[in-house]
């Protein structure tokens, strides 16, 4: 049994559980096998958790990605009549609250393929972290993406302000001086600390991602993507999982008018709970760029899968998408694949906390080489917006050969290309 | 939460208002956003005869997060206005 569910069973006698559904041919698993155990969840002896999810079921979003796939009225009166369980037809996996009793069903199900704790929401962590020296004046990932070009068009991203949601920064490192106008730490209700003090990283995740965006060069040695573009970085993981300080970051960084997102944390699995928040970012003119997750191919995390959401995996010097770097196919009209591209994420040297530099393997290096070339587009057309930039991204995106869209989609990203396209 | 309820400890969750249909389905502005979380605390207030204990909103995003008894989350779940909810306190991976 799940650790965590035997750890939910013992202390409240209840467990949120995901189920995962034998599939039946290529339709996923029929109506009879859902209906099944829709009984075995209990509707009344609810945790916290079960019982906002249970109330979120009762009114389905209009945009809900697996909702194309069926007649909206009948989405809508299949989650009316699930009180207690949600049912995600496009993953054929069901979320809910059981007791041991219901567990222990579930389990002696035929259709049930196996049951296991629900995700919390986590920092996407790295997959590899090794001291490295700086020793080429430009680091691949910003060679990769041809990004020299740009600066020498004069693109630096100046006048841009990328948000930067992470574990913090460490603002004293030499490549990040001047990088950042505004520094948050936000409390459990997401609520802003009056004095944060000098931006600090918990970790050194925020300092590695933050400086790949926004680095400036040291002794004539380049690690940031965008290397006069400013930061709003604020700490709103680790130390507590907390939604709100997640939420706080992004209101506050909307509310500084930042135009493009970074942030590579998520909860496993496809989860809405910030599909309504991806939107408002989009429609505050905001670009989302969000790690797609580090648990490697059929896996993928929320919002990095939202169709909303510019999702990116992780790719080597050598080209080829990373083992690691998460891919899953959704059935679903729009945005079927994800991530919606690649970018470096191996062996990538950026700012390490207390100064020096560090090499990390994941998703969440891959995403600051994207939101800083988004930040150098933003900087060449000001007035263009979120969708215009996105394309252009896109359509500057080459699959090297031998990699498959099921891992990588569109490819590799380049500088040039995306500003030639979003200038056309 | 029915656990919560036994001992009337504060629960915290994330509310996402509705998009604002007038405005061609765009999100709430930050006025809009400020003045509907408002609204819809006194009225879920007078419904269950308490406070929340506390309460923040994110006017940038349409949101907003409240510490409250479970009786008083309940009730704000009902309400029309709210699009989504999510459990503020999420547990260690």
């Amino acid at each position: 049994m799940s650790t965590k569910i035997t750890e939910d069973l013992r202390a409240s006698g209840v467990a949120q559980v995901i189920v995962v559904l034998k599939q039946s041919g290529a339709g996923g698993p029929s109506e009879r096998a859902i209906e099944s155990i829709r009984s075995q969840f209990v509707s009344t002896d609810l945790t916290q958790d079960a019982a906002l999810v249970m109330a979120r079921a009762k009114r389905p979003t209009r945009k809900l990605a697996f909702a194309e796939d069926i007649e909206e009225d009948r989405a809508e009166a299949a989650a009316l009549q699930a009180p207690a369980v949600r049912y995600y037809p496009n993953l054929g996996i069901a979320l809910g609250t059981v007791t041991r009793t219901g567990l222990a069903a579930l389990r002696r199900k035929e259709s049930v393929d196996k049951v296991v704790g629900a995700p919390p929401l986590s920092l996407i962590r790295p997959q590899r972290v090794a001291s490295a020296r700086l020793t080429r004046q430009i680091t691949w990932g910003i060679e990769a993406m041809d990004i020299p070009d740009l600066w020498r068009e004069g693109l630096n991203g100046k006048g841009v302000l990328v948000g930067h949601l992470d574990t913090g920064v460490d603002g004293s490192h030499p490549a990040l001086k001047g990088a950042i106008r505004k520094f948050a730490v936000f409390d459990d209700l997401g609520r802003q600390e009056a004095r944060p003090g000098r931006p600090y990283d918990t970790d050194d995740h925020g300092t590695h991602t933050a400086a790949t965006i926004a680095g400036r060069p040291v002794n004539g040695r380049a690690v940031g993507v965008a290397p006069a573009a400013k930061l709003a970085s604020a700490v709103v993981i680790e130390s507590g999982n907390v939604v709100a300080r997640v939420l706080g970051g992004l209101d506050w960084a909307v509310g500084l008018r930042m135009r493009v997102l970074s942030m590579s944390l998520g909860f496993r699995g496809y989860w809405d709970d910030f599909l309504g928040l991806t939107q408002v970012l989009r429609s505050r003119g905001v670009l989302p760029a969000f790690a797609v997750g580090n648990e490697g191919p059929g896996t993928s995390r929320s919002p990095g899968n939202y169709s909303e959401a510019l999702s990116i995996g992780a790719i080597s010097e050598r080209r080829s998408v990373a083992g690691f770097s998460s891919s899953q196919r959704f059935r679903r009209r729009r945005d079927a694949i994800v991530p919606d591209l690649v970018a470096p994420g191996v062996g990538i040297i950026s700012a390490m906390p207390g100064g020096g530099y560090q090499a990390m393997d994941g998703t969440s290096m891959a995403t600051p080489h994207v939101a800083g070339l988004a930040a150098l587009l933003f900087q060449a057309e000001p007035s263009a917006t979120v969708d215009e930039v996105e394309r252009a991204i896109f359509e500057s995106c080459r699959r090297p050969a031998g990699m498959l869209p099921e891992r990588g989609r569109r490819g590799l990203p380049n500088g040039p290309r995306a500003l030639a396209r979003l200038r056309r | 939460m029915d656990k919560a309820s036994a001992d009337e400890r504060p629960v915290q969750a994330v509310f996402v208002l509705r998009q604002n249909e007038a405005a061609q389905g765009g999100p709430p502005t930050g006025e809009e956003t400020d003045e509907l979380a408002r609204e819809l605390l006194a009225r879920v207030a007078e419904q269950v005869g308490g406070q929340a204990d506390d309460f923040n909103i994110f006017r940038n995003m349409g949101s907003f997060v409240v510490s409250a008894k479970p009786a008083f989350v309940r009730a704000l779940l009902e309400q029309p206005e709210v699009s989504s909810a999510v459990a503020n306190q999420q547990p260690a991976e």
